[in-house]
Formats: structure tokens, C-alpha cells, sequence
């Protein structure tokens, strides 16, 4: 995962003009992931977002260093986020890792997510997605059993 | 106090009136028991690597956010931080405003 995704908000031509310095900013991958991990978990049919083994071991990591800061990050795990640089500045892909309830379609729930998670992430961030990728990792049959 | 030291000091005051964000340091916040200010940390002023200080400064702000969505953050930042740098006595060239993280209440 990408540590930043850049945009830039203002170009040179500010600076010419004495209009200030050059601003830029850039959104770090964690709250892209963070967003969309948020956003699948929240459509309908979608069980869970799942972590896997490495993403619960992040997990620990990332929330150890930041409780010491104060802070309760929100959760990433089961989300990858990559940056694209494109003529126009940089879009990112993101990949989310769903079980779903069996009384679901499938392929309906990944339309749904990817929908979901498109149009959260470029609300929140203002960042264009290019590319929403689900992976269906589990179906639960019975969602009264643990 | 150093030009540079203040220009971190302003930056910080200036970043707390922006809600929402909050400086990204990479341990406990608030104040040392000796004074020193670990917000600073946040912030990066470095000289034009090819041309020298007098060319102008790169200010790399840190921050994770409080809440979304970011765009209207981000513009408060950007005019909140850039009123500093016009006033300031180092020349600064470029701004750069990283939101590294995302605090879980931002959903709340």
C-alpha cells in the first residue's frame, strides 16, 4: 500500500503572480482505506470486511502508535490502496475483501460495494477512483451462528 | 527564538483553528515536561536542495484528520496556514499539506 496519493491544488503560475506559495496536498492511503472499508462494510449483504492474517497483524501495529498519540484511527484492515498518476493528477484503485451473507447474489452485493466505496471515497477525499476491485473471500449461510 | 522556530510555532497556532485536523506527531501529543512542543514535529521546513536557503523554503505539514470530508479541510488549512507564510521572514516557495491518517471520529 502506498503511503500517499498526491493532488495538487494550485500550480506554478501562483507563485509567479505573487499569489503565495505553491500549495499541494496529498491523502495518505490510510484514509482511503479507511473510507472504503467503512463504506462496504455498510452495504447491504456484506457480512463483514475482512483483514486476513497480515491485516490484523497492521492493524495491531497501527493502533498501538496511535493510542499513544490519543487518537483511535478508523479501521483499514481489509482494504489496498494504490495510486494512479494520470495526465490530470492521480487516481487511485482500492481493493476490498468481503464475506457476504449467502442469502445474497453475489454478484449483486460486489456492484453494490464497488458503488459504495467509489462514491465514499471521492466524497471524502475528493480523490477520483478509478478502480473498485471486491473479492468475495467468504459466504455465511447461517449469519445466528458465530 | 530562531525565524524558523517561530514560523513552526505560528503554523501550529494557525493549524489549531482549523477543527478537523489535528498535527500528525509520531508520539504523545501536548506539551514535553520540559517545554519542548512535540506538535513541531508535524512540520518539515526545508531549503531549496539546488539553489540554498535564500531560494526559498519547502513547508511539509502533517496532519490526521478529525473528521470528512476533506476537500473543505483541506481549503481551510491551505488559507489558514498561507496567511502565516505571507507574513513570515523565511521564504517559503511551497506548501505541502499531508493527511497522513484518519482519526476514527470522523465517522461518528
Amino acid at each position: 500500500m502506498k503511503n500517499t496519493i498526491g493532488k495538487g491544488t494550485s500550480d506554478a503560475r501562483d507563485v509567479a503572480a505573487g499569489h503565495g506559495p505553491l500549495f499541494e496536498h496529498t491523502v495518505g492511503a490510510p484514509v482511503v482505506a479507511a473510507v472504503a472499508v467503512r463504506a462496504a462494510a455498510a452495504v447491504p449483504g456484506v457480512v463483514r470486511v475482512e483483514p486476513g492474517l497480515v491485516g490484523l497483524v497492521a492493524s495491531m501495529v497501527r493502533a498501538a502508535r496511535h493510542r499513544v498519540t490519543g487518537l483511535d484511527p478508523a479501521p483499514i484492515e481489509g482494504a489496498r490502496v494504490e495510486l494512479d498518476r494520470v495526465a490530470d493528477g492521480h487516481t487511485v484503485r482500492v481493493e476490498v475483501d468481503v464475506v457476504i451473507s449467502g442469502q445474497d447474489q453475489a454478484a449483486a452485493v460486489g456492484r453494490a460495494v464497488q458503488r459504495a466505496v467509489a462514491g465514499a471515497v471521492t466524497e471524502a477525499t475528493g480523490l477520483t477512483v478509478a478502480e473498485v476491485g471486491v473479492s468475495i473471500i467468504d459466504v455465511v449461510w447461517d449469519l445466528d451462528r458465530p | 527564538m530562531t525565524a524558523a522556530t517561530d514560523l513552526v510555532h505560528d503554523l501550529l497556532a494557525a493549524l489549531a483553528g482549523v477543527p478537523g485536523l489535528r498535527p500528525a506527531t509520531p508520539v504523545a501529543t501536548g506539551r514535553a515536561p520540559w517545554g519542548w512542543n512535540r506538535d513541531a514535529m508535524a512540520i518539515d521546513l526545508n531549503p531549496a536542495v539546488s539553489r540554498g536557503a535564500d531560494a526559498g523554503h519547502t513547508v511539509v505539514v502533517r496532519v490526521v484528520a478529525t473528521q470528512l470530508p476533506l476537500p473543505p479541510l483541506v481549503r481551510r488549512a491551505e488559507q489558514a496556514l498561507s496567511a502565516v507564510l505571507a507574513t513570515s521572514e523565511l521564504p517559503v516557495t511551497r506548501l505541502r499539506l499531508e493527511v497522513t491518517d484518519l482519526d476514527g471520529a470522523a465517522f461518528a
